[in-house]
């Protein structure tokens, strides 16, 4: 089986130009983890996730491979992180598009697909690789759905 | 294929010449590592394989020419670090010593350069701005205050830290090791010229960014809100890890009377360690310890040295050294102070521009084959700290001087700091260049 028979063919989306108060608003309304961003011509630019937005709240060397292991002697922040979430507010989502988990196509084994949303644990989108048009989106909702 | 006794080789491929194949083998590997196309490890592996080869070496010499001695310093040493970093020790030191100035920028700058030099003067350089480069780049978020100033004082100390102690930096293990020069050695001729160079760079570091360095009340309450004590993550390592760097320490000061080389010191305190850190653990959880802190060693580098070791050992072999000894005897006319401010400011110079280390490995032998034209190993002495001096040294005079240097530059482009490399340059080059002309009178002073 491939991913073209389970996926979500009619995901909600947000344009490169959305700003992130919209995408918030939208993720925090369908309880969605992460949505995928198109540019004008419906061609996939990436995700844009709520975990992503999490760690812009975070110090930069935080996010960082070989940064700080942990954070516990840091004792408040929550001033700092809703500074920085009013600063990000107003961007474009295109500004936070996370580009980490590459997407699949409509002929990706459902086998592979299960395996990134093991290894991320991020929904993925998939993409027409001719056009690179978003032809939908899987999540382990789709796919235990299908089990079930 | 025939060798001789010595283990150099009685006869090479195509009967060539040794000394023009071991001297292309070794210009190759020195032109290919410098150029940085291909990892330095692979690169000195490749020329030591190509030395045997080709007959110049047998492998029993190949292995004779390795310092063990060395590696083995570094590959317990690293170790010893690997465990200690788990601790949350370095984290700790460097917020308390934040909050000890009541964070203010300034004060800050200065304290973080301090631990880094004297992290620096006991672990090696690029393990040690891994542990405080990131706790920098925290407090200057929240100080709101510009990273560079900090980042680049911490490269600066982190070289002079590095020079002052027999352990602090690869070129003097390797000369500590080759000379015969004790730790001790070490700590009582160039701690001093160490201190002495940190504290006069403090002075124009402080004089150039005193101004940028201003945070607000607000900020500062910030990070004198830190609490220190939260760093630490394992009281219990803390303690088991401090008693055997003491340990190690006064192994290393006491190295000479027990008739002990620093790699049994190094390697027995990283078993030591790994001991006390395991020994409650189960087997599967021992297994997976040990084998997290073996994989913390830089491999990379200790190719690297086997590699390198073995090249310059072919290059001796087939007679390169001895050529090159006789030129440099007979341009300075065997003169110890021509040759030792030559040696001081030419391993400066050129430690800043490439890699510090394949540079001294050519020159300890290089040095050493000199003694019986200066009057014998004692007379050599000022060669070696001009060497140490120079090689430690240079490498604060360019952004590729160092190792440390290029991790520093590296994690501060990824959290959207990018060191330039002309502005670095321009700073640091004048440090540099004073930093040798004091250790120039020194050398001169001292021991001319």
């Amino acid at each position: 089986m491939t991913c073209s028979a389970i996926m979500n063919p009619h995901p909600i989306t947000l344009r490169a130009s959305d700003t992130v108060a919209t995408a918030l608003d939208k993720t925090l309304a369908h309880r969605v983890k992460s949505l995928p961003v198109l540019d004008d011509k419906g061609r996939y630019l990436g995700m844009f996730g709520l975990h992503h937005l999490l760690g812009q709240m975070l110090p930069k060397v935080a996010r960082l491979e070989e940064g700080l292991g942990d954070l516990a002697f840091v004792s408040d922040m929550i001033e700092q992180m809703r500074e920085k979430m009013d600063a990000i507010r107003q961007q474009p989502v295109s500004a936070l598009i996370d580009g980490h988990t590459a997407p699949i196509h409509p002929e990706t084994s459902l086998t592979e697909a299960v395996l990134l949303l093991y290894r991320n644990g991020e929904n993925l989108a998939v993409v027409e690789r001719d056009s690179g048009r978003l032809a939908g989106l899987i999540s382990p909702w789709e796919v235990l759905a299908k089990l079930a | 294929m025939m060798h001789g006794e010595n283990g150099a080789a009685a006869g090479v491929i195509f009967g060539w010449d040794p000394l023009w194949i071991a001297a292309g083998l070794f210009v190759a590997t020195y032109a290919v590592v410098v150029s940085e196309r291909i990892n330095r490890a692979i690169v000195a592996l490749l020329g030591a394989g190509l030395m045997i080869l080709s007959g110049v070496l047998t492998q029993q010499a190949a292995v004779r020419g390795v310092d063990f001695n060395t590696l083995g310093l570094l590959v317990g040493m690293m170790v010893i670090v690997a465990i200690t970093r788990q601790s949350g020790v370095f984290q700790f030191v460097a917020i308390w010593s934040a909050k000890k100035v009541q964070a203010e920028p300034l004060g800050i700058l200065l304290m973080l350069a301090l631990f880094t030099a004297l992290f620096s003067a006991l672990l090696d350089n690029v393990t040690t701005v891994l542990l405080i480069v990131p706790v920098t780049l925290l407090i200057t978020e929240e100080l709101k205050v510009r990273p560079y100033p900090f980042l680049f004082t911490e490269i600066v100390a982190s070289n002079i830290g590095g020079t002052a102690t027999l352990i602090g930096d690869p070129p003097n293990i390797m000369i500590g090791s080759a000379a015969n020069l004790s730790f001790n050695d070490f700590a009582f001729n160039l701690t001093p010229i160490a201190l002495l160079i940190f504290g006069l760079t403090m002075i124009p570091i402080v004089l150039v960014w005193r101004k940028d360095l201003v945070a607000s009340d607000r900020d500062r309450l910030r990070v004198m809100a830190f609490k220190e004590r939260e760093a630490i993550t394992d009281s219990r390592l803390l303690k088991q890890s401090l008693a055997v760097l003491a340990l190690v320490t006064a192994g290393f000061v006491m190295a000479h009377p027990l008739r002990l080389e620093p790699a049994t010191i190094a390697l027995f305190g990283a078993a030591l360690l790994l001991l006390l850190h395991n020994f409650p653990h189960k087997a599967e959880e021992q297994a997976r310890h040990v084998h997290h802190s073996f994989a913390e060693v830089e491999w990379v580098t200790i190719f690297f040295f086997v590699g390198l070791f073995i090249v310059v050992y072919g290059i001796e072999q087939a007679g390169l050294i001895g050529m090159a000894t006789r030129q440099m005897l007979s341009m300075t006319g065997g003169d110890i102070r021509i040759l030792s401010m030559a040696i001081l400011w030419g391993s400066a110079v050129f430690s800043a521009l490439v890699d510090n280390i394949p540079f001294v490995a050519t020159m300890i032998p290089l040095i050493k084959s000199m003694a019986p034209a200066l009057g014998g190993e004692q007379a050599l002495i000022p060669l070696w700290w001009s060497l140490a001096l120079g090689a430690c040294l240079g490498g604060n005079g360019s952004l590729i001087g160092a190792s440390a240097n290029l991790v520093v530059a590296g994690f501060a482009e990824r959290a959207g700091h990018p060191i330039r490399f002309t502005t670095f340059l321009l700073h640091a080059a004048p440090l540099m260049l004073g930093s040798i002309a004091i250790s120039s009178a020194y050398i001169w002073f001292r021991y001319l």
